[in-house]
């Protein structure tokens, strides 16, 4: 039954709002983040090249200056399009748009243009400036070519590590915006499954048999019925019932409809332990 | 059905219409922006959120439906993200930065940029009084690189064609201007990268070096009897560079003051909070290294009259010192 269940992790940023209740967001990992930004970099890298196609169709530059009109062309895109989309889109860029990021402020508070354009000219010194100088070692260290590599890819490491290194995953540039990115949540409220016709349950349960799960059970327990209303499961529904049957001590004379046991099961089992919540008493999971 | 076996059920199905409701209209404020819902649509979508919070906080009550739960928290996050997270659009981040920010801050770091000005120009006395007493050491303060070229060695003649040399082709100029930039961005990179790290302490060298290679450089040419020149050739983009630099300077100052005298705050705070304002500083730097390079790639290869050179150097000090001087005197918000 482990395997279906994800546990609530701990990567969550808690922010308390002006009504006083705490709002959660999710962090996204560093993967989701490089490849948000992969994204970025290849619209602007691609809008730089046709820069180069253009200028090079219309006016017609030597091969030497072509490479400084893709320099000057990417540099002015990329400055321009990481913070104004930004700003435009409060906190998404398109990369961001398809990996459902946004950046946030890290006190929740409004996203002010400051903080955008601090975060993202920071990307300049971050990532550009040392890739620029890999293109060209000769220009960071005129003597010597090798020293320069050393330099340049130390320089990038130094700053590609520092998400790794903190909860957060803050880059450089969202340590000075005050920022942070979160991943926007998903939101499906699906039917609930305690809600059923007037029939009345189909199964009887006694305080006993429902004292034996806590609420980490009960959220499993939703998670298999929420599957098996998609798709008939009959073996993990069998499976879920013979050995709730056998921990609860819970017998019948006829056959047992697995998903209809379920269904009344998870309905008592919730109303029970919601009562009890509300006089006070949560009780988390069962004891072993 | 009247009756719910389930009070958490008989919660949600009161609320669940106006949680739908605030659903659509969170979905429509992220795809356009806040901006372009009517008033009626921000009104109902304050009220909702209001009542969202509170659905969140019985829920987290009342209720053990993990599904209910999970789409209560995600709801009232992204609705928090609408009504308190608003945003500046472009133009308005970009005015508040020029019109108010970055004059603003300069004021406030006034000592800072006064402190690394002054190291500044001691350098560039101290270069060109090296050179004076011994145009042999001319190799020591002015790099081989940046020399280009302009050594004791070289005729008057070789010297006066340097500073009106047209740059010769168009293709040369876009890479000397792709260098340009690339040089620039460097330099800020450096000394932010270097204050970052070492406290502040290799500001004055940067300054140092820097200042040395002008002042010797300068004095080479005094020594031609082209300082007038020398100094119209430097000081159109000149003031807006060194200005930016002097900047760069305070901000690695201020950041290295922080860093050893945090005051009566932790040492990350204090950090956090110089660390905007010098990102600030920066900012306008590069806004200003960039102005530099579009005066010296454009305006110094086309004008080559003395006087109108020395005209603009004298604008743009004027215009810089106006505008740190009064820029955003009259906004009344105050930074952070």
């Amino acid at each position: 039954m482990d395997a279906i269940w994800t546990e609530r992790v701990a990567d969550e940023l808690a922010v308390v709002s002006p009504e006083g209740t705490t709002v959660r967001f999710r962090l996204p990992g560093p993967a989701d983040r490089l490849a948000a930004f992969l994204i970025d970099l290849f619209l602007t890298q691609l809008a730089s090249a046709l820069v180069l196609l253009a200028v090079v169709a219309i006016a017609g530059v030597a091969p030497a200056a072509a490479w400084a009109v893709y320099l000057i062309a990417s540099f002015f895109l990329r400055n321009v399009y990481f913070a104004f989309v930004e700003l435009l889109w409060s906190g998404q860029t398109i990369g961001k748009r398809q990996l459902g990021l946004r950046v946030i402020a890290r006190d929740g508070g409004p996203l002010t243009g400051q903080a955008i354009l601090a975060r993202n000219l920071t990307r300049e010194i971050e990532f550009f400036l040392p890739m620029v100088a890999l293109s060209e070692p000769r220009r960071l260290l005129p003597f010597s070519e090798g020293w320069s590599v050393v330099l340049a890819v130390s320089w990038l490491a130094v700053f590609a590590a520092l998400p790794l290194l903190n909860r957060e995953h803050l880059r450089c540039g969202d340590f000075l915006g005050g920022t942070v990115v979160v991943r926007l949540p998903k939101l499906a409220l699906l039917s609930d499954l305690a809600l059923r016709d007037t029939r009345g349950p189909a199964y009887l349960f006694s305080p006993a048999h429902l004292d034996v799960y806590g609420i980490e059970e009960l959220q499993v327990l939703e998670t298999v019925l929420r599957r098996a209303a998609e798709r008939d499961h009959p073996e993990l529904v069998d499976g879920v019932r013979e050995r709730i049957q056998r921990k609860i001590r819970w017998t019948a004379g006829g056959r047992v409809d697995s998903v209809e046991f379920l269904r009344a099961f998870y309905e008592a089992q919730r109303a029970h332990l919601e009562r009890k919540m509300v006089f006070g008493v949560r009780k988390e999971r069962k004891e072993r | 059905m009247s009756s719910f076996r389930l009070r958490s059920s008989q919660f949600r199905r009161e609320r669940e219409g106006a949680w739908g409701e605030l659903e659509v209209l969170v979905a429509r404020a992220e795809l356009r922006g806040i901006r372009f819902l009517d008033a009626g649509d921000v009104l109902s979508l304050a009220a909702l959120y209001r009542h969202a919070v509170g659905s969140l906080a019985t829920a987290r009550a009342i209720s053990l439906d993990r599904n209910v739960l999970d789409y209560l928290e995600g709801l009232v996050a992204r609705a928090h993200l609408c009504v308190y997270g608003y945003r500046q659009g472009p133009r308005e981040a970009l005015a508040e930065f020029v019109g108010s920010d970055f004059p603003r801050t300069v004021r406030r770091f006034g000592l800072h940029v006064a402190a690394a000005l002054a190291m500044l120009l001691a350098a560039v006395g101290a270069g060109s009084a090296i050179v004076a007493s011994d145009p042999e050491r001319y190799y020591d303060v002015v790099g081989a690189d940046a020399a280009q070229g302009r050594t004791p060695t070289a005729s008057t003649e070789e010297l006066r064609k340097v500073l009106y040399g047209t740059g010769g082709d168009e293709a040369f100029d876009l890479e000397t201007f792709a260098t340009f930039l690339f040089t620039n961005n460097a330099k800020v990179g450096l000394l932010c990268a270097a204050t970052g790290i070492a406290a502040g302490l290799p500001v004055p060298a940067l300054l140092a070096s820097n200042g040395l290679a002008l002042g010797g450089m300068a004095e080479l040419y005094r020594s031609r009897g082209l300082a007038v020149e020398f100094w119209g050739w430097i000081l159109p983009h000149g003031v807006s560079e060194l200005l930016a630099i002097a900047l760069c300077a305070a901000a690695g100052l201020a950041f290295g003051g922080a860093l050893l005298f945090p005051q009566n705050r932790t040492r990350r705070d204090a950090l956090s909070s110089i660390g905007r304002q010098a990102a600030i500083l920066v900012l306008g730097a590069v806004g200003m290294f960039l102005i530099a390079a579009i005066i010296e790639g454009i305006f110094r290869q086309t004008v080559q009259d003395p006087a109108a050179r020395w005209a603009v150097a004298v604008a743009s000090l004027l215009l810089w010192a106006g505008y740190f001087t009064f820029g955003g005197r009259n906004r009344g918000r105050d930074l952070d």
